[in-house]
């Protein structure tokens, strides 16, 4: 696979040195597949938000206020 | 008027009691506007067992006649205090002044209210968010609210910020209550 290729080995020219290196960052993610791991940012970030959304209406309501008397 | 623009001279001083003055500020309505949203807490939880949807349908009632209100249709009125905080607590630029300043300041209950922003917020809170978002949305009321005053601290030109700070303000303050009304409408709608 030329990503692994390239993500570690490019320095060394090693592949040896660039699958180690791979394997060390996929580590933490279990050689999850990009879509599992896009699909729990979006649901992570989707459960946000009504969240965000609260806060937000809060920052907007007292920033219309701001500079007021 | 007493606008707590005039918590900080005019030119930027060399300490460091200008930013501490806009920090305080912003602490102190972050402080009141939380008193503000513990009350708001109590309120919905006494609402909390009026079926949802009966709340939703209250809220978009409630929402329909600020919004009203805020154009004085029909001679409706939003409810405010006409009334300003002592110029004695603005006189002396101090951190301890701002803060005094900034706490009824920050609740939104003691002094003029030029926009429909937060009977919308509140009325939103209060009929459908969960004790949390409750206090989130009051902390960051009163941050917002606050926030203007530390940018100013920070800035050189103070009367040229002031003038561009109130330009904008003037022509974006009458699309907020509907920019939080989306807003509120958001939240309920994921959550």
């Amino acid at each position: 696979m030329p990503l692994k290729e390239t993500a570690g080995g490019a320095s060394t020219g090693d592949p040896a040195a660039a699958q180690v290196a791979v394997s060390r960052l996929a580590v933490p993610f279990l050689g999850a597949s990009p879509w599992i791991l896009g699909a729990v940012v979006a649901a992570i970030g989707l459960a946000a938000v009504p969240a965000l959304a609260w806060l937000g209406a809060g920052l907007v309501a007292g920033l219309s206020l701001s500079g007021s008397i | 008027m007493n606008s707590s623009a005039t918590l900080l001279p005019p030119v930027r001083r060399r300490t460091f009691t200008d930013v501490q003055i806009g920090l305080a500020f912003v602490a102190g309505c972050t402080l009141g506007a939380c008193l503000v949203g513990c009350g708001l807490v109590v309120v919905g939880a006494l609402l909390s067992p009026v079926p949802h949807a009966w709340r939703l349908g209250l809220g978009a009632l409630l929402a329909a006649v600020i919004l009203l209100a805020e154009r004085e249709v029909r001679g409706l009125r939003l409810p405010q205090t006409a009334r300003q905080i002592p110029a004695t607590v603005v006189a002396q630029r101090r951190p301890g002044n701002a803060w005094r300043f900034a706490v009824p300041y920050g609740t939104g209950l003691r002094t003029y209210l030029p926009s429909a922003s937060p009977h919308v917020l509140a009325v939103g809170l209060v009929l459908t968010a969960p004790s949390a978002a409750i206090l989130g949305a009051a902390a960051a009321f009163g941050v917002g609210r606050g926030l203007s005053l530390l940018m100013r601290s920070f800035t050189r030109q103070r009367d040229a910020y002031g003038e561009i700070f109130q330009r904008i303000t003037q022509v974006l303050r009458p699309v907020t209550p509907v920019v939080v009304l989306a807003l509120v409408v958001m939240a309920d709608i994921r959550a």
